[in-house]
């Protein structure tokens, strides 16, 4: 595949596959594992993300994974693709259409997904910019839920409880799950751009501000008590809302949702392709074919919460696996190589 | 053989508007032969006594005229030079043909085109004949680097396009391009603009047009100072350019000639249309159906007291007064002027009214359609106009089958085309994606004009 990306492109497809998959979901279970530290343990998630970024940049030359280590970055993104397409199906069965059978309405979302991955990459990698005016949509939004946030509920903190802690770390580290994206993604980036700098700090702080927001939006809006019985907080949250224009603000932003994570499907299973592309020279389109028929045939099995909560529950584990150890045991490996 | 009288019928299969015969000549009898219906006979007259004259004294290339040439003879440069309505003598010792280019041209005036009105500037517009269009542009366009290239067509070379553009302004690459493109047409029946466009165009079946089709030679003038290239047939008043964005399809002169707030301001309704023109009818039919939740209640119960009577589903009464619209827009359009207005009186309001008052489609279904067919006609170019009319049909199946997902499934697939569409190679849906900044906010805003002069400058693209 011949594409080549600017550093705009490149961070808007990473922010895209770093917050579609999760963005509405992540707060109810960080608020249930971290209590009141969540936004404290938060920003310790954006820092090591932050460092994160930074590491990859300056090791992302030495990452030349065998076979092996790129078929388990295949699985990996096709869990998550399975993972969030479920978590539509679910929403979408629990929010509007509770009698419609699942596959009719992940057919009409894997057929936008495989046609856009027949397209040219060009196309693909422009898709993204569709979702900026949704971002502004977003923070807009949640402006209006400012005056019934109770703001003493940032306190009190309870740092000295390190599992409660730890356990919070480990659960916002779902916010992170794209970021193995950048190392593959990053030598197509036209080469005379330094990232190392502005360009990586701005990227990590608009992703903090982005969950940041809106976890502290959650987090002074819900009780703690109550917080375990919303698990799409985001959206009671703007059901709630009275707006003159429009009764149910939370429908808008329901099907805004629902377009930017049918944009992530569509870039998982872009880079599917593209890892398959540097080992296999063969018919793309066969794989590409298969890899929707998986879309298509999986995720219907698991769109019920018990489901849903069994197949989200390794994402944390594989996640630090193959964003964070993987990566270093190829840059280690590499690094011996060329010694 | 040296050709004869017979020989030269033969070769027109014997028409009967062939004129054919032996002509006297200084040093040799010649064969002239012409097709009366093409060639104006008195000016040919004239032509001939001139020829004569520098051929008795011998003047070296005799032959060569303003409006005349010599060629070798062969049977195809004969064929080719009597259907492209010139008068050919034949020498047969000799062996050449002499062209003499007399054609007889029956032109209407230049007026404006009745598609492509303006309130202020130019009322010209382009007729049928090609040399009167370059004309018209060339007069607009004061410069020695506005370039017009001829190309023959087809198998048997007789269909002339022409291409134009600003050497200095226009990308070579596009220009090797157009011409290639162009050099490549194997059709022998080749006779409209729109069979030009699609050999041009690289997604046939996109519903969007990809070349701009103009009549006005002010627009293709602008057109052309900004880079693009003109694309012109003799026979069509039609002028084809390229390469355009989705967005060159929403601009007009006017917006040029008025002030520039209130040009601002009808590009940004104009935006504003393209949305309603497609998504109105598909919104309403998903609020009505499965999303009545989301209208305030005030209007949510005016809602179902409009539809609570109505037989119908919302998509199948969309549906029927969408037709309805455009058979009456067919209707008005097919027949002669004043009947067309009749029609359109009488089907927008007479049987409108009698609908509603049937009971077969609610009021706010009409205010709906109207709205909609209204914010359609907004759109300047005829082509995007019909494409956008279109496109409102499977946003609303996607409505009536899941409501607003259907059109967010709709919309993404729209946007997915919309990125994969090239116009002579380069991205239709710029300047948003690849995004632009000084050229997207020209998408929404008519800057002053001093300041493209200002820009121009700088960047030594005018004069």
């Amino acid at each position: 595949m011949k594409f080549s990306l600017t550093p705009i492109q490149f961070f808007l497809i990473i922010f895209l596959l770093q917050t579609g998959s999760v963005f509405i979901t992540f707060q109810t279970r960080l608020l249930e594992g971290a209590g009141r530290n969540a936004w404290v343990v938060f920003i310790m998630t954006g820092i090591l993300h932050y460092l994160l970024l930074l590491f990859y940049e300056r090791q992302h030359s030495r990452f030349l994974p065998g076979p092996f280590v790129l078929l388990l970055y295949k699985m990996y993104w096709i869990y998550i693709n399975v993972l969030s397409l479920s978590n539509i199906l679910y929403s979408l069965a629990i929010w509007l259409y509770p009698n419609t059978p699942s596959i009719v309405l992940l057919l009409f979302i894997v057929f936008v997904s495989f046609y856009a991955n027949c397209c040219k990459p060009d196309t693909i990698i422009n898709l993204p910019v569709i979702i900026i005016p949704a971002i502004l949509i977003f923070f807009f939004s949640l402006v209006f839920v400012f005056p019934d946030l109770e703001w003493t509920w940032l306190f009190p903190l309870d740092l000295k409880d390190v599992e409660l802690v730890l356990n919070g770390f480990l659960i916002s580290q779902v916010t992170v799950v794209g970021a193995a994206s950048f190392l593959f993604l990053r030598k197509r980036v036209v080469s005379d751009v330094k990232m190392i700098g502005w360009p990586i700090a701005i990227y990590a702080s608009f992703w903090f501000l982005f969950f940041f927001m809106s976890l502290i939006v959650v987090q002074l809006f819900f009780p703690l008590e109550t917080i375990a019985i919303v698990p799409q907080a985001l959206l009671y949250l703007l059901k709630s809302q009275k707006v003159n224009f429009v009764e149910r603000l939370d429908l808008f932003f329901l099907f805004i949702w629902m377009m930017w994570s049918m944009i992530t499907v569509i870039l998982f299973a872009f880079l599917i392709r593209l890892v398959h592309a540097e080992t296999n020279s063969g018919k793309q389109y066969k794989f590409n074919l298969l890899i929707h028929m998986v879309f298509l045939l999986v995720p219907p099995f698991f769109a019920t919460r018990d489901r849903l909560e069994m197949l989200r529950e390794p994402l944390v584990y594989l996640h630090l696996t193959i964003v964070v150890v993987l990566p270093i045991f190829v840059f280690i490996k590499n690094r011996r190589k060329t010694i | 053989m040296k050709p004869n009288i017979e020989h030269v019928k033969k070769l027109v299969y014997e028409t009967d508007d062939l004129f054919v015969k032996m002509i006297d000549w200084p040093f040799e009898e010649g064969i002239i032969c012409y097709f009366t219906t093409l060639v104006d006979g008195g000016e040919l007259n004239k032509q001939l006594a001139l020829l004569k004259r520098q051929a008795e004294a011998k003047t070296q290339n005799w032959a060569i005229s303003a409006a005349s040439s010599s060629y070798p003879y062969t049977d195809d440069k004969l064929q080719n030079l009597l259907s492209l309505g010139e008068t050919a003598i034949i020498f047969p010792n000799a062996n050449i043909i002499v062209a003499i280019n007399l054609k007889k041209e029956q032109a209407r005036t230049t007026d404006e085109p009745e598609n492509e009105h303006v309130i202020t500037g130019s009322h010209e517009g382009f007729i049928e004949n090609k040399d009167t269009n370059i004309a018209l542009i060339r007069k607009r366009l004061l410069r020695a680097d506005f370039v017009v290239k001829n190309l023959y067509t087809g198998n048997k070379n007789s269909d002339i396009v022409t291409y134009a553009y600003i050497a200095t302004v226009a990308d070579p690459q596009l220009v090797k391009m157009i011409d290639n493109k162009l050099s490549a047409i194997s059709s022998d029946e080749f006779f409209t603009p729109g069979q030009l466009i699609e050999y041009m165009e690289e997604h046939t079946w996109s519903p969007f047009p990809q070349l701009l089709v103009t009549e006005r030679p002010d627009r293709v003038a602008s057109n052309l100072l900004e880079g693009r290239i003109v694309l012109l047939m003799d026979n069509s008043p039609t002028a084809i350019l390229g390469p355009v964005t989705l967005f060159s399809f929403f601009q007009t002169p006017d917006d040029f000639n008025s002030r520039t707030l209130v040009g601002s301001f009808y590009r940004l309704l104009r935006i504003f249309s393209l949305i309603t023109a497609i998504f109105l009818p598909a919104f309403y039919v998903s609020v009505v159906s499965f999303h009545s939740e989301i209208l305030p209640i005030e209007i949510s119960k005016q809602v179902k007291l409009a539809i609570n009577e109505i037989p119908y589903r919302p998509f199948l009464e969309a549906f029927i007064l969408e037709i309805f619209i455009e058979l009456i827009r067919e209707a008005s359009m097919r027949l002669p002027t004043p009947i067309g207005q009749t029609i359109a009186i009488v089907g927008g309001l007479v049987v409108g009214d009698a609908i509603v008052s049937a009971g077969l489609v609610s009021n706010l279904m009409v205010i709906v359609v109207a709205m909609t067919a209204i914010s359609s006609f907004v759109i300047p170019s005829a082509e995007m106009n019909m494409t956008i009319r279109i496109l409102r049909f499977p946003f609303m199946l996607g409505a009536a089958l899941f409501g607003f997902f259907g059109m967010v499934i709709g919309l993404l697939l729209l946007f997915i085309h919309l990125l994969n569409l090239r116009s002579m190679g380069r991205p239709y849906f710029s300047p948003v994606i690849p995004f632009d900044f000084t050229r997207f906010k020209d998408i929404f805003v008519r800057l002053p004009f001093l300041r493209f002069l200002r820009n121009g400058k700088k960047k030594g693209v005018r004069e």
